[in-house]
């Protein structure tokens, strides 16, 4: 007999929209200064298929934040939404990926 | 629950059988001593008769343990290989509360672990068995290799109208010591409770899809019980009396040291009064204890746990040989 799990042939088992470096990555953008995750939605067990969450950012970072997300092949959507009248003082970033 | 193997008889020689059955096997319980164990078991909390064998539907008065457990108010379940299945011998399972028909897979997969043939011997007589309004369902033995099977024993059992899909991990016990590679291991038995889950979503209510795993979180109930005032059946479940009359814990073929005794040497109600007197101590502090340890030291979410009771007990007499 065969010596391969029987898992391991159950690909809607093991495949992921979202690949888990990718979720480090993400998350990890909260660890940088000036940048807040304020929301994180994790959809898919164990495989992740859907991912949706928001930064709150200072205005001058929020150009570099969003070239990082869409350089993250799996973010899919991203809306920009700024904060403070009359000067804005804060952006918050929405994004989300997967189907 | 308790599991009777009356005999150990069976028309087929399965690669994975844990009681070592066959044609040229001639143990056979008496009826009567059987008959007294059932009655004992009820006394002291056992409210499920399963019989197995060897192939129960060989045992001639298999009729009478099922009336027997169902006058006591248990519920009654048969498991066999469904190969022998024919209008007189449904006549003897009436009031039967399960008929739990063993299927290893696809027909191919079935066939290698029992015999060229078997499916569809065994496919065969379903319909008779509907006709007959009898409740069954399918067990299917889990392998480290056969898990992207269940779907499609999921989508026949729901075809067939069976009511239950059981997923019972294979038993390292009697042939089924020769297939250690193909033992699930912990995290195979995780995927399969994943998948489990997936196709009940799939085949909707009709048929109940059970693995026989414990989430990790129930083995806390088991260590801190005050076990001292709780019935038996509680404590030692399910109980196992094999073709020879050896009545042993948790798995067929179970460690001897901690086997209740022998229904040839005394009865049933007498063997639990004396485990329970001089051993059950014991038994919870060196096996019980070990099991709870071993699963927590390995972090999973669902456990084979009668498997690991078992382990534990290989391990302690390898350890303690003269204990």
């Amino acid at each position: 007999m065969t010596s391969e799990r029987g898992s391991d042939k159950l690909q809607h088992l093991k495949k992921a929209e979202i690949s888990e470096s990718q979720l480090d990555r993400l998350a990890g953008f909260a660890n940088e200064e000036g940048i807040e995750l304020v929301d994180w939605l994790v959809r898919g067990i164990p495989a992740v298929d859907w991912l949706e969450g928001s930064f709150h950012v200072r205005p001058n970072a929020v150009g570099d934040l969003i070239n990082r997300l869409v350089a993250e092949g799996a973010v899919r959507q991203i809306v920009v939404f700024p904060y403070g009248i009359p000067a804005v003082d804060l952006v918050e970033v929405r994004f989300a990926s997967g189907r | 629950m308790l599991q009777v193997h009356p005999l150990g008889r069976c028309n087929l020689s399965c690669l994975h059988c844990y009681s070592s059955s066959g044609p040229a096997v001639t143990e056979e319980l008496e009826t009567g001593l059987l008959l007294g164990a059932i009655q004992d078991a009820a006394q002291e909390g056992y409210n499920v008769l399963a019989v197995s064998g060897g192939e129960p539907l060989l045992y001639r008065e298999l009729s009478q343990l099922i009336e027997c457990a169902r006058n006591l108010g248990m519920t009654a379940t048969v498991t066999t290989n469904g190969t022998l299945l024919n209008a007189r011998r449904l006549k003897s399972l009436r009031g039967l509360d399960l008929l739990a028909i063993s299927l290893d897979g696809t027909p191919d997969s079935h066939d290698r672990m029992r015999g060229r043939g078997s499916f569809l011997q065994m496919a065969r007589r379903l319909e008779q068995v509907r006709a007959a309004g009898l409740p069954f369902g399918f067990i299917f033995t889990l392998t480290m290799q056969n898990l992207s099977e269940l779907e499609w024993i999921a989508r026949f059992a729901l075809d067939q109208g069976a009511a239950l899909l059981q997923v019972h991990p294979l038993e390292l016990a009697g042939r089924g010591r020769q297939m250690s590679e193909h033992r699930p291991d912990e995290e195979e038995l995780q995927w399969a409770v994943v998948e489990a889950a997936r196709l009940q979503t799939v085949v909707g209510p009709s048929v109940v899809i059970h693995v026989d795993a414990l989430p990790a979180g129930g083995l806390r109930d088991i260590g801190d019980c005050e076990y001292q005032s709780l019935p038996f059946a509680f404590l030692l479940h399910p109980l196992i009396i094999e073709s020879d009359g050896t009545v042993v814990p948790a798995e067929h073929g179970f460690d001897r040291r901690w086997k209740l005794g022998s229904l040839y040497d005394r009865s049933l109600a007498v063997s639990i009064q004396q485990f329970r007197a001089e051993r059950l101590g014991a038994f919870r502090k060196q096996i019980v204890a070990g099991a709870l340890t071993d699963a927590a030291a390995a972090g999973v979410r669902f456990v084979n746990w009668h498997e690991a009771l078992t382990r534990r007990a290989r391990e302690v007499a390898v350890s303690a040989p003269n204990a």
